[in-house]
């Protein structure tokens, strides 16, 4: 501790072994700045003459240093430390900065460990604000100790309680063991795979009707497409399995437990990955399930916060991903997830409007018509097979409205879409940031609109078609409220008359008067 | 409190935006659309394709303009705004007073033209501009401004 700042530490510089850490990454990173370059110098070296491959050793050569160069300094002159419980960070050595990160705006803390970073026994600390413009909390290479030491003296700092590395209620929330997680990745549904095996099944088709052409006897060509066929299974069953083993690793001993006010998360076989996320500023809880995952009582439960590079991208959001989460344990977790505000229960969602139906169908039969024609097109009358395409849509279609719903309280905006894939989230209103109503012409002519509430970083609720009146003036009382609390005014107020008189006007009004406009 | 409609020096502006995109994006993407096809489909249905597709965008352009300025209202309610919008898709939205984080006025050299400003709303909610208020008044665009940057709140991040 110096003198002079009774509350800071001396400054600490990243582990020595960071250049051998960092130089890949940062080599990396400076490759992708300068690729045109690079990919100029290593293609153009071909059609040269002998000397130009001189010039292009040099300039790799020149590159490498550079990398090497910046990665020296980078350890060099990155100093950091805790003062009062701010984190500062100063580097550079021409372009000097100078950051500092007060714990009340930290958004999420990460400890991650590539290959690299565990052979020689460190880590790297990410930090996020909402206020900074880039990753720039970032201490590439720590020992494992000191990592540790300063995440918890960061989340201390945020309680503004006493520092406690361990906290009382260390039982965890969530705990996957291998069979749990075997489970998960075997029910992973790619739509992706569907389409390599569409796709090498085309393959052999076109490959087979060349054959044809050329002249090769039938029996080859079966031959043919059946080995096509195989080799389209083949490569489905080893993404299947690949799928399985990146699970595996990916989230090896997942723990997630609760600090006094933050998420925390632990997993990963080679890569350790350790997340926090405050729990004050989650934003939106989405639990997505599909049909196989929920016939096995699985789904995916992700935690989404607001936070940093305010810069050119806008806000970004942190989210914290909580795998094979068992649907019985789904109400538990998302007590502590969402601080105990009420929820309304899947009896109290509301329905879509019932025109969302015939829209749906309409659309199912849109779709199975452009699909078979298509496929005539492609294959002619035998094409028309595709048409049976339709019964499934649109039963799939039913399903899908039968199952959607949607609820409003004073703290939460609830949706379920989805039948394949059903997605439910939770959107706190604190954190409402805009609501729209979008009604294309297909919807205007139903009388239906879609509601979407925004929350911050570019994520949002889309609710289930509403009747376009009924969704109007949600949508505008909706806004009206949340902008209401967020200026401090009385909650259980009654609405403004200003509020209300504009509710008077819903949006079908407001064209008509328009289009009389128009035509006077 | 009513909604506000723009000018209706907003609604030439309009015209003349759509006769400029016409001229310089879809005349020279009609051209090389023509050009790329011709390989494929013969000069004849590649010329007949852009002429068609170029029709199809002079008549919107020449239409729509219009109906997209009666299209636009707008209002700032005790604790929001609303922006309602739209021609083909329409777009109702509504901002919570406390959620502008910043406004901009713009004027281009075609609006300069006229005599308009631009009005551009950005919340936290991410990407570009969450709503705008094109072809305001200068003194109804600068009044507006400053009551929305007036508002302080929670902003809700």
């Amino acid at each position: 501790m110096t003198a002079s700042d009774p509350g800071a530490e001396p400054w600490r510089a990243l582990h020595p072994l960071s250049v051998a850490v960092n130089l890949v990454p940062r080599t990396w990173a400076l490759a992708r700045g300068v690729w045109p370059i690079l990919l100029v110098v290593i293609v153009g070296g071909d059609r040269g003459p002998g000397a130009s491959n001189l010039v292009d050793l040099v300039l790799l050569g020149g590159f490498f240093m550079a990398a090497i160069g910046n990665t020296i300094v980078h350890w060099a002159t990155l100093r950091y430390r805790l003062a009062d419980g701010r984190l500062e960070l100063r580097s550079g050595l021409f372009n000097r900065q100078r950051r500092v990160f007060s714990p009340k705006r930290v958004q999420h803390v990460e400890v991650v460990r590539n290959v690299f970073q565990r052979a020689f026994g460190l880590a790297e600390v990410r930090i996020e604000t909402a206020s900074g413009d880039d990753v720039e909390g970032l201490l590439s290479a720590l020992s494992e100790e000191e990592a540790s030491r300063l995440v918890d003296a960061l989340s201390a700092a945020r309680a503004s309680g006493p520092a406690s590395p361990d906290p009382p209620d260390a039982l965890p929330l969530l705990a996957l063991r291998v069979p749990s997680l075997l489970l998960f990745g075997a029910t992973s549904l790619r739509l992706g795979w569907v389409f390599v095996a569409l796709g090498l099944g085309m393959e052999a088709f076109t490959a087979g009707a060349d054959l044809d052409t050329v002249g090769v006897d039938g029996l080859e060509r079966d031959l043919t497409t059946a080995t096509m066929i195989a080799i389209g299974l083949g490569v489905v069953a080893l993404s299947w399995v690949g799928g399985i083993v990146g699970v595996l690793v990916r989230h090896h001993g997942f723990v997630l437990d609760r600090t006094p006010d933050a998420l925390r998360l632990r997993e990963g076989l080679t890569t350790t990955r350790r997340v926090e996320l405050p729990l004050a500023r989650v934003q939106r809880v989405t639990f997505t399930a599909s049909w196989l995952r929920r016939a096995v009582g699985q789904g995916v439960l992700s935690v989404e916060a607001a936070s940093a590079s305010a810069g050119a991208g806008g806000l970004s959001r942190a989210s914290l991903l909580a795998p094979a989460v068992p649907t019985d344990a789904l109400s538990p977790l998302l007590d502590v997830v969402l601080e105990g505000t009420p929820r309304p229960g899947e009896a109290m969602l509301r329905p879509p409007d019932p025109r969302a139906l015939r829209r749906a169908v309409v659309r199912a039969v849109g779709i199975t018509t452009v699909l078979t024609a298509l496929a005539v097109w492609r294959w002619g009358l035998a094409g028309g097979a595709v048409s049976a395409l339709l019964p499934f849509l649109v039963f799939v279609a039913r399903l899908d409205h039968r199952h959607q719903g949607w609820a409003l309280t004073d703290e939460l905006v609830v949706a379920r879409v989805g039948y394949l894939t059903r997605v439910t989230t939770w959107a706190s209103l604190r954190r409402v940031q805009a609501v729209s109503v979008v009604q294309g012409p297909f919807l205007r002519r139903y009388g239906i609109a879609e509601v979407v509430v925004q929350v911050a970083g570019g994520s949002a609720v889309s609710l289930p078609l509403l009747d376009a009146d009924e969704a109007w003036s949600l949508a505008t009382s909706l806004s009206a409220r949340v902008g209401r609390r967020a200026m401090g005014a009385d909650q259980d107020s009654e609405p403004s008359p200003a509020d209300d008189l504009a509710l008077d006007a819903p949006i079908a009004d407001l064209g008509e008067a328009e289009d009389t406009e128009e035509i006077g | 409190m009513d909604w506000q409609t723009l000018p209706s020096r907003a609604r030439w502006l309009f015209h003349l935006q759509a006769l400029m995109r016409l001229a310089l994006f879809w005349t020279p993407v009609c051209v090389f659309g023509a050009a790329m096809a011709t390989p494929w489909t013969g000069w004849m249905g590649a010329v007949g394709g852009a002429v068609a597709t170029w029709l199809l965008a002079a008549v919107w352009s020449v239409w729509a303009p219009s109906l997209a300025w009666s299209r636009w209202a707008w209002v700032v309610r005790d604790h929001d705004l609303l922006v309602h919008r739209g021609v083909l898709l329409r777009l109702t939205t509504a901002i919570p007073l406390s959620r502008i984080q910043h406004v901009d006025t713009r004027q281009g050299p075609l609006e300069q033209l006229f005599g308009l400003q631009r009005v551009t709303l950005h919340t936290a909610s991410g990407g570009g501009a969450d709503a705008a208020i094109p072809g305001l008044d200068p003194a109804q665009a600068e009044a507006l401004r400053d009551r929305l940057v007036r508002v302080e709140g929670d902003d809700g991040v």
